[in-house]
């Protein structure tokens, strides 16, 4: 897991707040380039697409996991010196006060969040950003419309060691590739959803091409914090030839995993709507998703003897999954997750274990034979119609 | 036509529950032998709908590719999914569709395959409390332990309500039972397309009469079969609520006849498409109820931007106390709307898409 918590650092290192996806395109094609695919790319709404070729002829499965996170947008450069900010996804007004921000301008600036917490029914009036800055400077150093993010680095959650907190580096010098590791968790912001952006980048870089039963598309999609437009725009691309971008596959994917985090079950959060920190990956039960590929993808981890936690998401599981449907040429999708606790907050918790064993399980769905053949014999069957 | 609407109304297919109602609507549709002339092939999307392709080998003389023409209905039903099984053998579940739980409490329900109640709170001890909330609500399958309960209903097993079909009401005009508002336009479908495929008829065009899984979903199957099929234009066959009890607004009523809409609430259906559906509701001698613009489907807005814009026209059946556990529809605005199809897809329609795609 020392490629896993090290990807997941430098990701986390790098802002993609929603709407801000293409500009660290250039910092994450470096980043990614380094990890064993056949091209990296991104298209014109934020998304970067990683493709992997199977040895032999394969059909195509989609992997997608989102890239952006929640975050801020300078609304106005006040002349006491203080940024006015609106937020940009789900963010609830009570974790902001005195959060640690950074703020995105012609340099990085640090910065604490400065609010009135509303009381009663009175709405939250206004989010300021203090900088330290006088307004004059501000000025040249800030622009209307500059993200800003949380500031919080991927740190090991739990004892400190000889009052130093343990170094999320040293534990990924720690753990070996493919050793089952204790149940360690971390703790920082934008796991949602960078904790699955790494699983995936991991599980797919580590497997051999003679090894994968499909042609697989990683797509870290944009924009799902606010809406999911850029999954939609990229499952239009991923198996249509576009007269814009030639290196897009003409197969039409057969199958499409959807990875986001969900719930842990917490104080608060009933157990029948969350998975346990450490219980492994959770899989989604619902009328949303195709029934036949969650169940190849649950007997695949019995096979492995991963644990997974079904998890019931009825009519609905917050994820780009709608988008698969909804647009498109429609592609049959299920949806795994990783459990997290203190989601959207600035202090997001995931297992270790639980990514380990998300891992193992889309290496054992992307080498599966047996489901790549039976995926594509149901798309077969219906494109004989059409 | 009220025997098919029996056999299909007592399948359970809650919206991602429906794949032992596809293999009743294909064992159906496999039953029609189709005149010469004609072929009828059959296949399961991506999604889980079914897709009956019809074709005539009148359809392109000159190879040119003949219009293509989809007949769509919805069959699934609101229903529910078991979301954890209580120490004492109850089970929790989530609603797919359902939006007052207070329909559920007190109805015999089926869990997959398992008959059941639903049960809550008794009105003695709810301490004023009128609706329960979904998580107070349970079902009981009859099992004693949490083990047992995992065993007998599967965690994520789909569930509906228990409901025998009747026909009642003066001549036994109407009809009672669960489901109908998806079962009552599946069987408009099936006679139709037995009709045509038996008849001498030459079209010229192709027919896909597509039943739609999840259609009660935000998640617009739909669009993408139509996408997948290249379709030129959609006939929606669907349900109305009718406003015909003491308590609803009398948009329309049961036995009024079939009601032809011209728009939704944010969205018109093609003006000639409508047209020509009025056009064969009068040769075909039916009774129409054109009825206002309501919050309708997110599939027909989306369907609109397929294909370079996908024109639309909708039939319905009215429906009193839809999404319910016993709905009424009349026999008549049944048999009503199979002959208005009928008429369209050999007459009018015939005329309006003649040309080449």
């Amino acid at each position: 897991m020392k490629k896993y918590t090290e990807l997941l650092r430098r990701l986390v290192d790098i802002p993609t707040v929603s709407g801000f996806e293409k500009t660290a395109f250039d910092g994450l094609k470096a980043l990614l380039s380094g990890y064993d695919f056949d091209s990296v790319y991104g298209d014109g709404v934020g998304n970067v697409i990683l493709v992997k070729r199977a040895q032999y002829q394969a059909p195509a499965i989609v992997l997608d996991a989102h890239l952006d996170e929640i975050g801020f947008r300078v609304s106005e450069i006040g002349d006491d010196g203080f940024l006015t900010a609106v937020t940009v996804g789900g963010i609830d007004p009570v974790i902001l006060a005195s959060a640690e921000v950074t703020v995105w301008g012609k340099e990085p600036l640090r910065g604490v969040v400065s609010l009135k917490m509303p009381e009663g029914d009175e709405r939250l009036k206004k989010i300021y950003v203090d900088v330290g800055y006088p307004a004059e400077d501000l000025r040249d150093l800030v622009s209307i419309g500059d993200m800003v993010s949380f500031t919080s680095p991927v740190t090991v959650l739990g004892s400190m060691e000889d009052g130093a907190e343990r170094d999320v580096r040293e534990l990924g010098a720690e753990l070996s590739e493919d050793v089952e590791c204790a149940d360690v968790r971390l703790m920082g912001h934008a796991f949602d959803d960078k904790a699955l952006v790494a699983a995936l980048v991991c599980a797919v870089d580590g497997t051999p091409r003679e090894s994968l039963a499909f042609d697989v598309y990683v797509v870290l999609s944009s924009r799902e914090e606010v809406g999911g437009a850029g999954a939609a725009s990229a499952l239009g691309g991923v198996g249509l030839r576009t007269s814009w971008s030639p290196r897009v596959c003409e197969k039409h994917p057969v199958a499409a995993l959807v990875t986001d985090v969900n719930f842990a079950t917490a104080p608060g959060v009933s157990e029948d709507e969350s998975g346990r920190l450490g219980g492994g990956p959770m899989v989604s039960l619902s009328a949303v998703t195709d029934r036949e590929l969650t169940d190849m993808i649950l007997q695949k981890a019995e096979t492995l003897s991963l644990p997974v936690s079904p998890v019931v998401e009825a009519t609905g599981t917050g994820t780009n999954a709608t988008f698969v449907y909804m647009l498109g040429r429609g592609v049959p999708c299920a949806v795994v997750s990783l459990p997290e606790s203190g989601m959207h907050t600035a202090s997001e918790c995931i297992s270790l274990k639980d990514a380990a064993h998300l891992i193992r399980l889309l290496r054992g769905v992307i080498c599966d034979g047996g489901i790549s053949a039976r995926m594509e014999q149901r798309e077969a069957e219906f494109r004989c119609m059409s | 036509m009220h025997e098919l609407i029996k056999r299909l109304s007592e399948v359970s297919a809650p919206s991602g529950g429906e794949a032992e109602l596809m293999r009743i609507l294909k064992d159906e549709v496999l039953l029609i032998r189709p005149s010469d002339g004609v072929s009828i092939e059959c296949a399961e999307a991506f999604d889980g709908s079914l897709a009956v392709k019809m074709s005539c080998h009148d359809n392109a003389p000159d190879g040119e590719h003949p219009r293509k023409l989809a007949v769509t209905c919805s069959v699934d039903e609101v229903g529910f999914m078991v979301k954890s099984h209580g120490e004492t053998g109850m089970l929790r579940i989530a609603p797919v569709g359902i939006k007052d739980p207070a329909l559920l409490v007190g109805r015999r329900v089926t869990v997959n395959g398992v008959r059941g109640t639903v049960g809550a709170v008794p009105v003695h001890l709810s301490k004023g409390k009128s609706v329960p909330d979904m998580a107070d609500v349970y079902v009981d399958v009859g099992c004693k332990t949490k083990k047992e309960a995992a065993l007998t209903v599967p965690l994520g097993s789909f569930g509906g309500f228990d409901t025998r079909f009747s026909l009642f009401g003066a001549e036994n005009s109407l009809a009672r039972g669960k489901a109908l508002s998806g079962r009552a336009p599946a069987a408009v479908i099936l006679t139709v397309l037995e009709c045509l495929a038996r008849g001498n008829v030459r079209l010229p065009y192709e027919i896909y009469f597509v039943f739609i899984a999840r259609g009660r979903l935000p998640i617009c199957a739909s669009a993408a079969v139509m996408e997948r099929l290249g379709v030129d234009c959609a006939i929606s066959v669907g349900s109305r609520p009718s406003g015909d009890t003491p308590v609803g607004d009398s948009h329309c009523r049961v036995g009024g006849g079939v009601c032809l809409p011209f728009a939704e609430e944010k969205y018109e259906y093609d003006v000639l498409l409508s047209e020509s559906l009025k056009w064969a509701a009068e040769s075909a001698r039916v009774n129409v109820q054109r009825v206002p613009p309501r919050a309708g489907l997110v599939d027909y807005s989306v369907l609109r931007m397929k294909n370079a814009g996908l024109r639309v026209a909708s039939v319905s059946v009215p429906v009193r106390y839809m999404e319910s556990a016993c709905e009424v529809v009349s026999l008549r605005d049944t048999e009503s709307c199979a002959a208005l199809l009928r008429e369209a897809l050999n007459g009018e329609l015939a005329r309006f898409l003649g040309g080449r795609g």
